[in-house]
């Protein structure tokens, strides 16, 4: 029986799924979304949708699942995409009631009490045991493959966020596997997400609405020709959005002003925290 | 092709001044820091007498800052309240700078002082901006950078003729911003630099002002004090040559524009370390050239 969130009297928050590749991470979101009544997304969903910017889906893949290499590093190109990824993830989850399994969802949606981060750690004979199921390969082509596999995630998070994946203290709750089954673990999530602590309070809204926003005018400032190349941190505060960051040139500053402020929902504009070049 | 210049007493390669302005202007541009601490000393390791180098660095300043400072101003970016306090403060300490040189070219030691000064600071900015660099790094390209307020000293809020500066949104003593700009105005007479990459963050950290009305009230200042250092060097020291500063600024203008286009195509960020390597190799070469007996004893002497 689906005995959903609202049947349950509980209110509806956002649950993120950390995990190394073939840990059972999908199947985990599944059993989730059936016993809350959440909507399931995964990488594809948020790829598609940020590709409607014009981008291709394969490239959006790679930028979300390879380290960059040494050439990559030098170029925009890594951030352009993650910003559009992270736009699209957090419209996607705005209105809660959300799971989603695809890669990085903790680091692209950050941490708050409306945002439950989970991270599983499954023993390698069951990932190798899905390896083969899926991908047909042997014992030792299957734990190479493992390893190549977390040994690329560890760097991506690692260039691009500056953390250790493993780190515990980037999740509200991790999961050993070892002796617990992937029913048990979405039950105790499921029991997780129904205390108040992840309530999602008209204030929590708020908080989701703004990282969209946020979101948002990083990306459309990403892909505008005038201002691509900028490198920006963007928050927002009840619609008031402050950017932070290196300007290319002095004429930026209006440039950044005129697409920001287009982009509905956007109720004032900090640009303080922007610096064009030092001279002298 | 060779070009005589008159004033610096040498004959130098005219495309090799340019490509030097150029070079410069370039990674300024393409980083976002200003390149006039790396201009007077790479002038001088391509032959240019280190008083010359200075002087005309700060007047090729002038050139460059003029179009920037209009941009600036037109944008709103100029707090002309603080601005003045600033000029007046970059005045003062210039004609301090322009007399310690003219004292200095008396004792007949003004290149050893200039060039030594200049090992010190660019030491220092490019062990910083390397350590920046490696930080920034590691920090990763998609964390949050913002770094944590410095608590501002109650000693600033005690200090005497508080004033307040709406377009920056501050209220701080005329001391403050007045002897913070005497400093870089000694600087920018001994060394020929604007001294953004100082004034910048005080303005920023000390005065608490946003971040684009620090950068165009700084070079509000840069333009008008260099202006001033130049009139003073050329009429106490006769150290400034236009035809070099000329060069220099035509180079620096188009390789900074270059640098700020090729922005969208590479990250700056990463740059940066490149920049931070050049200026700590500079300061190594110019200690070397300190300390190293040079091969002809006559080189040494004078230099004024």
């Amino acid at each position: 029986m689906v005995r959903a969130g609202r049947e349950w009297g509980i209110t509806m928050s956002v649950i993120t799924i950390s995990r190394g590749s073939f840990s059972g991470g999908k199947m985990l979101a599944e059993c989730l979304a059936e016993r809350l009544g959440y909507r399931c997304i995964d990488r594809d969903v948020i790829v598609e949708r940020a590709a409607s910017h014009g981008v291709s889906q394969e490239e959006l893949r790679d930028a979300l699942e390879k380290p960059p290499g040494f050439l990559d590093r030098f170029s925009h190109k890594r951030y352009k995409y993650l910003a559009l990824i992270q736009a699209s993830l957090t419209e996607e989850v705005r209105t809660g009631k959300v799971i989603y399994h695809g890669l990085a969802g903790h680091l692209l949606l950050g941490g708050g009490r409306h945002i439950l981060r989970t991270r599983i750690i499954a023993p390698m004979d069951f990932r190798i045991r899905m390896v083969h199921d899926r991908l047909n390969y042997t014992k030792s082509e299957a734990i190479a493959y493992i390893q190549k596999m977390d040994e690329q995630r560890r760097k991506w998070v690692s260039y691009l966020y500056g953390v250790d994946w493993g780190d515990p203290s980037l999740y509200d709750l991790v999961l050993n596997l070892d002796h617990m089954t992937l029913e048990t673990a979405c039950h105790i999530i499921s029991a997780a997400v129904r205390q108040r602590c992840f309530e999602l309070t008209p204030a929590c809204r708020r908080a989701l609405e703004d990282l969209a926003l946020a979101s948002k005018v990083r990306a459309e400032l990403a892909i505008a020709s005038s201002t691509e190349g900028l490198e920006l941190e963007a928050t927002a505060d009840n619609g008031v959005v402050t950017l932070k960051g290196k300007l290319a040139s002095v004429d930026q500053l209006a440039e950044v002003r005129r697409i920001a402020t287009e982009i509905p929902g956007l109720v004032d504009l900090n640009l303080d925290g922007l610096t064009p070049p030092v001279q002298g | 092709m060779d070009m005589y210049l008159p004033v610096a007493g040498i004959s130098i390669n005219l495309f090799l001044v340019v490509t030097v302005g150029g070079l410069i202007g370039f990674l300024s541009g393409l980083v976002g820091v200003g390149g006039g601490f790396l201009l007077t000393p790479i002038l001088m390791m391509i032959g240019v007498p280190p008083t010359i180098a200075a002087a005309s660095g700060a007047c090729a300043l002038v050139g460059t800052s003029s179009s920037g400072t209009s941009v600036h101003f037109r944008l709103g970016n100029v707090d002309l309240r603080l601005g003045g306090i600033l000029l007046l403060g970059g005045l003062a300490g210039a004609a301090i700078g322009v007399h310690v040189i003219k004292l200095l070219r008396a004792l007949g030691s003004a290149d050893f002082v200039i060039t030594a000064t200049y090992v010190v600071m660019l030491s220092s900015i490019g062990a910083f901006m390397f350590v920046e660099s490696l930080q920034s790094l590691r920090r990763g390209m998609m964390a949050s950078k913002t770094s944590s307020p410095i608590q501002q000293s109650a000693l600033l809020k005690r200090l005497p003729f508080q004033m307040n500066f709406p377009r920056s949104n501050v209220r701080h003593s005329v001391f403050v911003p007045f002897a913070l700009c005497a400093l870089v105005g000694i600087l920018a007479a001994i060394m020929g630099v604007g001294g953004g990459f100082i004034m910048v963050p005080m303005m920023v950290y000390l005065l608490r002002m946003p971040m684009h009305v620090a950068v165009g009230t700084d070079l509000f200042q840069i333009l008008f004090t260099c202006a001033g250092v130049t009139l003073m060097q050329a009429a106490t020291n006769q150290t400034v040559d236009v035809v070099l500063a000329l060069l220099v600024a035509i180079g620096s203008t188009v390789g900074a524009q270059v640098g700020a286009r090729m922005v969208r195509l590479l990250r700056g960020e990463q740059l940066r370390i490149v920049l931070a390597s050049i200026v700590l190799a500079t300061s190594i070469k110019m200690t070397l050239g300190l300390l190293i007996k040079p091969a002809s004893l006559l080189a040494s002497v004078g230099g004024n």
